[in-house]
């Protein structure tokens, strides 16, 4: 913790209860939205065929300067 | 006629696969429809059901449709399909008409305050978003498997060093405040934390506890491996520490099998520093002596029953009280009369890993050894499809080799229902002891299936076939609804319990020979 | 002389009676061409506003295929296709940075070489108006909005060759260069000034909705554009 007044981040999550971002299962956000627990469902795809561009986007970017 | 279309470089969860393919079958002329992520299991797997698959590279990353149906349909069918699995017909509109983000970053940027990943992606990319979700400072749930241990042990050390906590990998259930993640029953908040190296133990104690009237705000899970001397129980303790500083809180609940002991010692540690009343439960444990504030109890129900004493009592507990109580329960556990005894085998068919475990640890004291997949000891373990050997066995379909290209059966009951009923024609099996789980995340129509297939078999109640025992894990307010399950198996001529230690001790009564018997067919 | 039942009209709209004549006709929309090689088009949905539109109850009967005088009765402006933009809310970084991965039909290398070289992208891929265009759309849009000296140096050379693509491409991106874009963009680059999710959620899918993969393209293109200038000014 850095500081003492800080809260912990599972103590806020026990507090607060969950908010969730759900990556998989789509049923598990259906669940969730049934509970209502705020939820986003990201519709997650393996990154191999994408990870490449954003990268190289950030390097065309920069060398534009 | 059988195909197989490949998609390439695609992924969708693996329920909507099996949502699609049941769809699918729906359609006259389809015989056979199947989809599955191309990883080597789900291709030798689809090989063996007469799809051809070319040789090739084929990666997880690509989809597999296979469809046996008429030629011409082939095409029309597999387009349906690719339709179905863009927008599938049972989402409702309003989910259609708005984006879903396609990464954890997206979905920050609309939910900041998120304060959970829930992970249940692929194994082998589960580590990358999980880490993503740590640094990010969010706290994570990881239901995915085939997480390395090297990939566990940095994850929670990550998460330690951020007062941020890890629960799995391979952590089906979980308990916020309340609100289930990931499989779990619908069940009352009350004073109770729980910390459970163990999915379904969660939900049984959760649900026992709902029986008697108690709740549970927090449950937390770890993932069975957290407990291994290589782990060192960092999301437990981390756990329990967590609990313990909730005011809300009144009794600590550890819940899985027997820790190394060194873990074993840390954990107990934090109890009994917590200042609150705990009960560990690690099934099959030796027999501990409570030493309050710390009790203990080697059952899941039993754990129920204790902290329920706990709480009543509050701090004037004395050990005499809990160990009446664990008395009372156990003499009120329905003993079969003596000429419903069978002869024949105990074959016990699990989609909780734990209640299997538990029914292993009550039956093995009255029927002696019992052979498993997933044994109390090492000794005992037999591979493959266990149950067709002699002896008495219990077998996990939640155990990896069921679950390989395949959905949890707590999810998909259909495999283990195939397995019960060739048990049910065996003459060397007398009893057949069973569970079914209930709550979020559950296959919505659990028994159904098995209720159909026991009418057709011309299935009843003290007829010379096997007797069926089984337990539900589930309460009234589920999405299944209890009653309604129970009633369907009753009808069904199954003796119900909502006790898998009941179920368990009864089943194996009733398969207890008389002595020296079983080494009759031994 | 062809009356128009018009309500609204773009800003861009001509007041005066035009001759024009029938390009494409769909349920709901009819594109159409003026004496000055432009596009126009008659509209019976306000979300599908564009340059030079006019929002009608219906559209003309279908025998009107050849050059006619089209009038309408005065209405007033439903939408300005002109894109005036305050900066948008870093908030939704998270976001653009996943819409370049999209599929739109396009291989991430198409992709990547059309960042490089926005001409190899133009005429490129199926449809309507082609992937590549509308991504190149998107982009333009995103550089012209946040980095317009990069979005001179990257598009130089995409102006000369635009008759590398059709002509109703060719309208859009023509548009999108003078800083001008279809209702379905301009909400969504205002959504992503705002810290409403909702509002940019439903702006996103709608955008979704538009054609086959056009929306998918030109939304990609828009994030390719704020990833480029991000990092163009240094993150």
């Amino acid at each position: 913790m850095d500081s003492k007044h800080a809260i912990n981040p599972l103590d806020a999550l026990l507090q607060k209860g969950p908010v969730v971002v759900n990556m998989g299962m789509e049923s598990f956000f259906h669940d969730l939205q049934a509970q209502e627990v705020p939820v986003v469902h990201v519709q997650w795809r393996p990154p191999l065929a994408t990870q490449g561009l954003l990268q190289k986007l950030q390097k065309i970017g920069g060398e534009s300067s | 006629m059988k195909n197989m279309h490949i998609v390439k470089g695609v992924y969708y969860d693996s329920v909507t696969l099996m949502l699609v393919a049941r769809e699918l079958k729906q359609i006259e002329d389809v015989r056979e429809a199947t989809l599955n992520i191309a990883t080597p299991a789900n291709i030798a797997i689809m090989r063996q059901a007469g799809f051809e698959i070319p040789e090739g590279a084929h990666s997880p990353d690509d989809l597999l449709v296979g469809l046996d149906c008429p030629a011409e349909r082939q095409q029309e069918l597999f387009q349906t399909a690719r339709t179905w699995l863009a927008s599938p017909p049972w989402k409702k509109e309003s989910e259609k008409t708005t984006y879903q983000p396609k990464s954890l970053d997206g979905a920050l940027s609309i939910l900041p305050e998120a304060n959970l990943a829930l992970v249940s992606i692929a194994g082998r990319y589960a580590a990358a978003e999980a880490t993503k979700a740590l640094e990010r400072g969010r706290n994570v749930m990881l239901y995915s498997d085939n997480v390395s241990l090297e990939d566990e042990i940095r994850l929670k050390q990550l998460a330690h060093s951020r007062g941020l906590i890890v629960m799995g990998p391979d952590c089906g259930t979980a308990v916020i405040n309340g609100k289930g993640l990931g499989f779990s029953n619908a069940c009352p908040t009350g004073p109770v934390g729980i910390v459970s190296a163990s999915g379904t133990g969660l939900q049984e104690v959760m649900v026992q506890l709902a029986r008697r009237g108690i709740g549970v705000k927090h449950g937390l899970g770890t993932g069975g491996r957290d407990v291994k001397t290589e782990v060192g129980g960092i999301s437990f303790v981390d756990g329990l520490n967590a609990l313990a500083r909730d005011p809300d809180i009144q009794v600590l609940v550890a819940i899985g099998k027997p820790p190394a002991a060194e873990v074993r010692a840390r954990i107990l540690a934090t109890m009994e520093q917590s200042g609150k009343a705990g009960v560990a439960c690690f099934m099959g444990d030796r027999n501990h002596p409570d030493a309050p504030p710390v009790f203990f109890a080697t059952q899941l129900e039993e754990c129920a029953q204790v902290v329920s004493v706990l709480l009543e009592k509050g701090k004037q507990v004395d050990k005499a009280t809990v160990k009446q109580a664990r008395q009372a329960l156990f003499g009120s556990y329905p003993v079969p009369p003596p000429h419903e005894r069978k002869d024949g085998y105990l074959k016990g068919l699990f989609t909780g890993g734990t209640l299997c475990y538990e029914a292993q640890f009550m039956a093995q004291p009255i029927v002696g050894p019992v052979w498993s997949n997933a044994p109390l000891h090492s000794e005992q373990k037999v591979q493959g499809n266990s149950l067709s050997m002699a002896g008495h066995c219990m077998v996990d379909y939640g155990e990896d080799e069921f679950t390989q290209g395949r959905l949890h059966p707590m999810i998909d009951p259909s495999l283990r229902t195939e397995r019960l009923l060739e048990q049910l024609k065996d003459p060397m099996v007398g009893v057949i002891l069973f569970d079914v789980v209930l709550g979020y995340g559950s296959a919505a129509q659990p028994v159904d299936e098995l209720v159909a297939a026991l009418q057709q078999a011309g299935y009843r109640e003290g007829s010379s076939f096997p007797t069926l025992v089984c337990s539900i894990c589930g309460t009234e307010e589920d999405p299944q609804v209890l009653s309604a399950q129970r009633t369907k198996l009753k009808q069904a001529g199954v003796k119900v319990f909502e006790s898998n230690a009941a179920a368990a001790l009864f089943a194996a009564l009733l398969a207890q020979s008389p002595q020296g018997k079983e080494e009759k067919n031994g | 002389m062809i009356e128009l039942s018009a309500r609204l009209r773009s800003a861009d709209w001509p007041e005066k009676p035009v001759r024009l004549q029938v390009r494409h006709r769909f349920s709901g929309v009819m594109n159409l061409v003026g004496p000055d090689e432009k596009r126009y088009t008659l509209l019976t949905r306000h979300i599908d506003f564009q340059p030079r539109s006019l929002l009608c109850a219906s559209l003309p009967a279908h025998d009107a295929t050849g050059e006619e005088q089209y009038s309408f009765p005065p209405v007033e402006v439903g939408f300005d296709p002109e894109l005036r933009l305050p900066f948008p809310n870093p908030r939704w970084k998270g976001m653009w940075t996943e819409w370049p991965t999209l599929e739109t039909g396009l291989s991430p290398e198409e992709v990547e070489k059309g960042v490089q070289l926005p001409e190899s992208l133009l005429g490129r891929g199926e449809g309507f108006t082609p992937a590549g265009d509308d991504l190149l759309s998107g982009m333009l849009t995103s550089l012209l909005w946040l980095d317009p000296v990069l979005a001179e140096r990257k598009f130089l050379r995409v102006e000369p060759m635009l008759h590398n693509t059709g002509w109703f491409s060719r309208q859009m991106l023509l548009d999108t260069m003078h800083g001008c874009t279809w209702k379905r963009g301009k909400d969504l680059c205002m959504a992503l000034c705002d810290t409403d999710a909702a509002r940019l959620l439903e702006s996103v899918a709608s955008i979704l909705q538009w054609g086959h993969r056009s929306g998918a393209a030109w939304l990609a293109g828009l994030g390719v554009g704020l990833c480029l200038a991000d990092a163009h000014n240094g993150g």
